[in-house]
Parts: C-alpha cells; structure tokens; sequence
C-alpha cells in the first residue's frame, strides 16, 4: 500500500519541476514558500522572482500537472502569496546550478 | 486573502477606491513604457522599458487581486485591454502614448515616484495584507526610480534640456494633484483605520521631497522653493478647478508639442 503524501513528499515531486528559463528546480530557486496538504487536496503557496514574469502560468501549469501525478493527490491549489524573492532564497545546490551555467 | 476584519462598507469602498487608483496607473504606466520598448533612443533603455513595463503591468496583479478579494459592490473589474473599462481612474497623462523622450521620462519620473509614496503609506499602514503586497511592491521600485533619475540628468544635460523642462512643468501640478486635496472624506476614513500612514498634503510633501533636490541638482527649476522656516515645500497653486476627484486627474488639455 502507498503512503500518504505527505508535505516532504510533495516537496520532492516539486523539486523535480525546472523554471522554464533555467534548468533549476523551482525549490532550489526559492519560488516555493509552502506546502500543505488535506485529505487529497495539496496546497503550495508560491512567490515568483518577478511579478510580470511570463513563465507564471507555465510554472503553475508544472506544479498542477506533477502533483496531481502523486498517488492520493486529485486536487491541487496553487496559491501567489506576493512576497519578496531575492538571491538569498536560492538554495546552495540552485546557486551551484547557476554558476555552472554562467549566471550566478 | 485573510481578511483582517469585516470592514465598514464605507471604508471598504475607500480602499477598494485607492486601490483601483493604484491598480489603473501602474497598468497605464506599463502600458506607456511598452511603447517606448522599440522606440527608446538607445538600445539599452529600450531594453530598460520592456522591463519596467513588464514589472508595473505585473505589480497590477497583487492589487486588482486584492480588489477582487474585497468584494466591494461596484468595484471596477482589472484592466487587461485599456478599453475594458469605460471609465479608469489614472493620470490623464498616462492615457495616451507619450508624444517625445524627454515627455516620456518625465512622465515616468514623476508618476512612478508618486505610486511608491503611495504604496509606502500602505506599507506603513496597518492592512496585513496590504503591507505585503506593497512591501513587494516596493522592492523593485529602486530600479525604476534610478532608471527614471538617470534618464532626467542625462537629458537635461543636453539638447533635449528644453523639451524635459517643458515636460516636467506640464506634468507636475496634475502629479501634486493626484494625492488628492486636503481633508478627503475616503483618506480620512483610511487614516482613522489606519491603512495609510499620512494625509494627502503630507504624501505630496513627501513627493517634493524626493523629486524637487534631484531636478535642482540637474539645473531644472520647477517652481518649487524649500520654506527653512515652515519646513516643507511650496509650490504654485494647484490646478484644483480641473481636478477630477472620481478619476483622479485632472481634464486633459491639449499637448504642446514636445520634441
């Protein structure tokens, strides 16, 4: 029998998705503020590095389809929650993933 | 969004009123400098329009969102086309393309300067949600404002001197205006709840403030003087008989051409 998902585990699934213009995971980028789930319904709240950044619905469109790829997952909320992203958000593996490709 | 308490509907439709405000001109705004993305004089600040277009057309989402959340009845719908409306609530000068450089960096000096004051008084306000969303906001106007400075010094130290200065005195008494006369009833109503942080005169001061030494510096009079013994700006009388209170600003004129 599979397990629950679990917030760790949807974490993982996203960590999976790149940004569309660069080959990092939307986690490592920092864009993913948070994770819950209820019953089947799994929520992510997400901030993007610009506010008119056209990848936004390329991004949501990522996150809906991978999760709802998850065993117990049918519903999926992406929620915008507005705040700042900086250079700090990024993770240590995402900066090292940049540097690599010259933009870090 | 998390409503922080029911609002009185009064309050409520002041809100949803500065917020539509704020929502309109940055879409306006945006809308302007796209144009200037393939007709800027140089490579690089063409490039610079493109993005601070993108950045004020995607600064209306947090605040038509907000908007929305309000649920105020009769609230104005987001604007995704400039004609979704028939009435929008923006600079006059924002509404139609910007007829010369100098015009167009003016116009970006001046009103995005006055959209940050205004978002810093919701930022200091006591709206949770509202401060988040400026603070956000906020965060990426340094960028503009020092493209909008740069862009001001490098033309007033050329030929274009002239056409800027004209620009500048054309658009500045309707920016002074946008914060509103002294003692409206809705500014009032959002101080009381404590969703902005100053009254109109004092966001108009603050506006001086910021632009008034940077254009003295740059050699551009506009007719505003420091008052050491008052400890604020003066400046010309106010065009308040063309001032429209409902579309915050005031009734277009006929341009004088620019160059």
């Amino acid at each position: 029998m599979s397990s629950r998902p679990t917030p760790e585990s949807l974490r993982e699934a996203l960590a999976e998705i790149s940004d569309p213009e660069y080959p990092i995971s939307i986690v490592d980028l920092g864009l993913v503020r948070g994770v819950t789930v209820h019953e089947s319904t799994a929520t992510v709240q997400i901030a993007f590095c610009s506010l008119g950044c056209p990848c936004i619905e390329l991004i949501v469109e990522d996150i809906e389809q991978r999760l709802l790829e998850v065993p117990g997952i049918d519903r999926v909320e992406v929620e915008e929650v507005f705040e700042r992203w900086t250079r700090s958000d990024i993770s240590p593996d995402g900066l090292k993933g940049l540097r690599q490709i010259g933009v870090a | 969004m998390t409503r922080e308490a029911r609002l009185d509907p009064a309050t409520e439709t002041a809100l949803a009123a500065l917020i539509v405000v704020l929502a309109d001109n940055k879409y306006f705004l945006g809308r302007r400098l796209s144009e200037w993305a393939v007709g800027a004089p140089t490579l690089e600040s063409a490039v610079a329009c493109a993005a601070l277009a993108q950045e004020e057309l995607g600064h209306t989402r947090p605040l038509y969102s907000f908007l929305a959340q309000l649920e105020a009845p009769g609230a104005p719908v987001a604007l995704e086309h400039d004609d979704d409306r028939e009435r929008t609530y923006c600079l006059s000068y924002l509404r139609q393309r910007f007829p010369s450089w100098p015009y167009a960096a003016a116009a970006l000096f001046l009103a995005d300067t006055a959209l940050t004051i205004m978002l810093q008084g919701l930022e200091n306000g006591e709206h949770a949600v509202l401060r988040r969303r400026a603070s956000r906001l906020i965060a990426d106007e340094p960028t503009h404002a020092k493209f909008a400075l740069g862009r001001i010094r490098e033309l007033a130290a050329c030929s274009s001197q002239p056409a800027l200065q004209a620009a500048l005195a054309e658009l500045l008494p309707e920016t002074l205006c946008w914060f509103g006369p002294a003692g409206e009833p809705g500014v009032n109503l959002l101080r009381s709840a404590g969703y902005v942080s100053h009254d109109n005169e004092q966001l108009r001061q603050q506006l001086l403030d910021r632009i008034a030494p940077s254009l003295h510096e740059a050699g551009l009079p506009i007719g505003i003087q420091w008052n050491d013994h008052g400890q604020r700006w003066e400046y010309p009388a106010l065009p308040w008989e063309r001032w429209s209170s409902l579309e915050r600003c005031t009734e277009t004129q006929a341009r004088t051409p620019t160059t």
